[in-house]
């Protein structure tokens, strides 16, 4: 079986360091393409995002990497959203300033209550065949002020703080998959969980 | 829920990690990356490297290490502090590859700079790193640099009290690297709905659980008493490994 | 090595030692310009002793064996160093039935094997060694020499690790070492900390921050049959048995020389005279470590160990400084012997040793001034002194010990 090419795109959203290490070590190419046919080359994405709203989908349009995006995701191969790359994908987000966002999902980005800040390890109730698999290693790193909105049967996971109950930490929808927390910052249970994903994703 | 962080506290100087004992008394570990590699093998929460010479020598964040530590592929979240003085390097830190800031002289020296960082990056990503002292009964806040204690400035109160810094790490630089010495009382001229890290002088796993059981604390950093025996992560979670921190 | 030390080319020096802020384990130097090394040896006057010697036999009285069907530690031991000491403590003083271990180190000294031999013997216990094949070490050395400078790698790598790896095997806890190198060559700790032996220190400073699996990643012709020997057990093994290795160093005023010598008296401890050094006492065992081992240490750091000797003998204030000094510049230049051993153990000749040697030589202390020619840049040499710490080592017998020169294969036992 070759190995599977997965780019983390890079639109200068901070370190990918942690991620690409992960990756490599669970046998997978990866790369980091910025340029529209190096994207469609990939066999999977990742997106994903460090500081703000606003700031990061002018960098994605200003690139062009927005439309690279559009069309991957119109593809139809796996596409993996992660903390702010997540939130990208919503329709927009209050963030600063309302904001366009990628609209692949149905859903807006807005502030956790109470003005409350998500830095942690925090617990994830899995939904589905992720359930058995975490557990009792259900814990992850989260670092946002903002969170994803929305109403779906296709939440697989979430959190709760004291101000807000089972916000979305895990969305998945056919190709489409988005998680609040890094999992490539959250040790054995990150790596566990990018591996389960992604094997779940690529033999779809 | 969210659990409370036990935090590997690493300071660096001259390049290399160091003990420091009350601000003033340093004895040699060895390389930071060695550290952050084994701190992350015990399965700690965090690590904070504080690089303790940038400022002074003006040399700004120590952005090759940061890097170096980033390539080795660390799965632990990293937050850094040490020669942070403008927005840019705030940025270059976060993009070479740690996930926070931590900002100590520079909260004294231009808060506005911080502010603006606070407004970029975003106040989840900044923490305000404060040595606190009593000085004849009143707390102080120590500058350092210059080495002395001044007042505790409302501005940085409000900036904390306003969300515009997410996590105060509360340093009782008087006691650090002394056994079972931070003083609980530092906490209280914050208030509870802050977020405070606790560190200096905590050198027992009793002294953690204490620690922890404070509303306000979100987390306990360790960083001498962390070097001295093996798997020590797990001796200073202790039993709250599985409830209060995560196991 | 790990990248990114800062060797400065201006390093502080301590002005008690002879150390500066260059030392390869980290040194820092405090405002009264005395070293972290120097400070934990001040220490060794205004502690107390009595207290701490109670605090020691509690501690490891728990680990005695109730059934008595097991040890009730570990000793790593070499037969040179502080082995004989270490074995005396905890027989004589602690009254613990110890297994010993040691790692073949394939350089071995007929005066290493019979002082081996008479350790046991003379203190009649139980000893294990260990050796891995020749075919692996030999392959290992032909990579760290040339990468990084080091022969020493291997044995480094097994004295400190079999031990660990006997006390999962056969479920005995405690591991008991002498002195801790960090504490006291540069006071990485002070005794109060009574700091533990850690996977970290090892990795950082006995293995230039390269562990087993590191070789593998770095060397193409290594593979997991060359290394897996001198893999660290897992974490969860070193739970399970509770592995704990403590430094009699952090309980007993440490006096190497000292020791030595009530050694030599009560159990018949052998030493020999040095070229490179004025110490008679320790690496005994080893052919390489005071003359090959010694001679990559003067080329990629700038000085050898004859300068830890004497700067260990100030602080013990048995010479001055400026005595350190002038003794230093006797030895530090004095030739190395028995290459011609280790060429042939390894299969080079002679002059793609010296080659390969030379490619390790730091342009921060050596310069090449015609091809082939190289100057020191730091000390002279001075040749025809004597000092009267020469004359308190007690040189009783040789490291050949009248018998043929070469390496002792271990396993063919002491006749």
């Amino acid at each position: 079986m070759s190995r599977k090419n997965i780019g983390i795109v890079n639109y200068g959203a901070g370190n990918i360091n942690s991620l690409k290490n992960t990756l490599q070590n669970l046998g997978y190419k990866v790369s980091t393409p910025s340029l529209d046919h190096e994207i469609r080359s990939c066999d999977s994405i990742f997106l994903p995002g460090v500081g703000a709203f606003p700031e990061a989908m002018k960098a994605l349009q200003i690139t062009g990497i927005d439309q690279s995006l559009k069309k991957f995701y119109r593809s139809g191969k796996p596409m993996i959203g992660i903390c702010l790359g997540f939130q990208l994908f919503a329709n927009k987000s209050h963030e600063i300033e309302p904001t366009r966002g990628l609209s692949f999902i149905d859903g807006e980005v807005i502030q956790l209550p109470q003005t409350s800040f998500h830095i942690g390890w925090n617990e994830v109730n899995f939904k589905g065949n992720s359930k058995k698999t975490f557990s009792n290693k259900n814990v992850f790193f989260f670092n946002h002020s903002y969170f994803l909105q929305l109403k779906s049967n296709n939440i697989l996971g979430k959190s709760s703080i004291k101000s807000i109950k089972n916000f979305p930490a895990f969305y998945k929808k056919e190709n489409l998959a988005g998680v609040q927390f890094h999992p490539e910052k959250s040790q054995e249970n990150g790596i566990l969980f990018l591996d389960s994903l992604l094997k779940e994703m690529l033999n779809d | 829920m969210i659990k409370k962080r036990l935090i590997g506290v690493i300071t660096v100087k001259n390049s290399i990690a160091v003990q420091s004992m009350e601000y003033s008394h340093y004895l040699p570990i060895g390389a930071p990356e060695v550290l952050i590699e084994n701190l992350e093998r015990w399965g700690v929460d965090e690590i904070i490297v504080l690089s303790i010479d940038r400022s002074q020598s003006k040399l700004g964040p120590d952005l090759k290490l940061i890097s170096r530590i980033a390539s080795m592929g660390l799965t632990t979240p990293l937050s850094y502090g040490g020669g942070i003085r403008s927005l840019e390097d705030a940025v270059s830190v976060i993009q070479s590859g740690a996930e926070r800031v931590v900002l100590d002289s520079l909260l004294i020296k231009d808060l506005n700079q911080a502010l603006q960082i606070s407004r970029v990056i975003g106040a989840q990503a900044l923490i305000a790193s404060m040595p606190l002292a009593f000085i004849k009964n009143k707390l102080m806040h120590f500058d350092y640099i210059k080495k002395s204690h001044l007042q505790v400035s409302d501005h940085i109160l409000d900036a904390i009290n306003s969300r515009k810094i997410s996590e105060v790490m509360i340093i009782d630089h008087k006691n650090e690297g002394l056994k079972s010495s931070f003083q609980e009382e530092l906490l209280n001229h914050f208030a509870k709905k802050c977020n405070l890290i606790a560190f200096g002088g905590v050198s027992t796993p009793k002294q953690v659980k204490k620690l922890m059981g404070i509303g306000s604390i979100v987390g306990v950093g360790v960083g001498n008493f962390l070097n001295y025996k093996e798997h020590s992560v797990d001796l200073f979670k202790g039993n709250l490994k599985g409830s209060v921190l995560r196991s | 090595m790990i990248e990114g030390i800062n060797k400065l080319g201006n390093p502080e020096s301590c002005k008690i030692c002879l150390y500066d802020t260059n030392h390869p384990l980290g040194l820092t130097i405090n405002s009264d310009g005395v070293c972290s090394g120097c400070q934990f040896h001040e220490e060794k006057d205004n502690l107390d002793w009595v207290k701490k010697l109670d605090t020691l036999k509690t501690l490891t009285a728990r680990y005695k064996s109730k059934s008595k069907k097991n040890y009730d530690c570990i000793i790593p031991i070499s037969g040179a160093n502080d082995s004989y000491f270490i074995v005396h403590v905890v027989k004589n003083i602690l009254g613990m039935n110890p297994l010993l271990v040691t790692y073949n180190k394939y350089f071995n000294t007929p005066l290493g094997i019979r002082n081996l031999a008479n350790l046991r013997i003379k203190f009649d216990c139980d000893i294990l060694i260990q050796n891995v094949n020749p075919l692996s070490v030999k392959k290992i050395v032909r990579n760290t020499l040339p990468n990084f400078g080091s022969i020493y790698w291997h044995c480094i790598a097994g004295q400190t690790v079999f031990p660990v790896q006997t006390a999962i095997h056969k479920q005995i806890p405690l591991i008991i070492w002498g002195a801790h190198q960090g504490n006291e060559q540069v006071g990485m700790f002070k005794h109060e900390h009574e700091v533990e032996m850690t996977r970290r220190y090892r990795k950082d400073h006995d293995l230039m921050g390269f562990e087993a699996d590191d070789l593998i990643s770095t060397f193409n012709n290594l593979d997991e049959s060359d290394i897996w020997q001198y893999r660290y057990p897992d974490d969860s093994d070193l739970k399970k048995v509770g592995v704990r290795g403590i430094y009699l160093g952090n309980y007993i005023r440490w006096d190497p020389k000292a020791q030595h010598e009530l050694m030599i008296n009560k159990y018949d401890y052998e030493t020999s005279k040095f070229s490179r050094t004025f110490d008679a006492y320790d690496h005994t065992d080893c052919y390489n470590f005071m003359n090959l081992h010694d001679k990559l240490k003067l080329y990629k750091h700038g000085y050898s160990k004859v300068l830890d000797h004497a700067t260990r003998e100030i602080r013990h204030k048995r010479i001055s400084r400026q005595q350190g000094l002038s003794i230093v510049k006797k030895y530090q230049l004095q030739p190395s012997h028995y290459e011609n051993l280790f060429s042939e153990w390894l299969g080079i000749d002679e002059q793609a040793l010296q080659f390969v040697l030379n490619q390790h030589r730091s342009s921060l202390f050596w310069q090449e001034d015609i091809p082939g020619n190289w100057i020191f840049k730091k000390e002279s040499n001075l040749k025809h002194r004597s000092f009267e710490i020469e004359k308190t080592f007690n040189k009783n017998s040789d490291l050949n010990r009248k018998s043929n020169i070469g390496y002792i294969t271990v396993g063919k036992g002491y006749p």
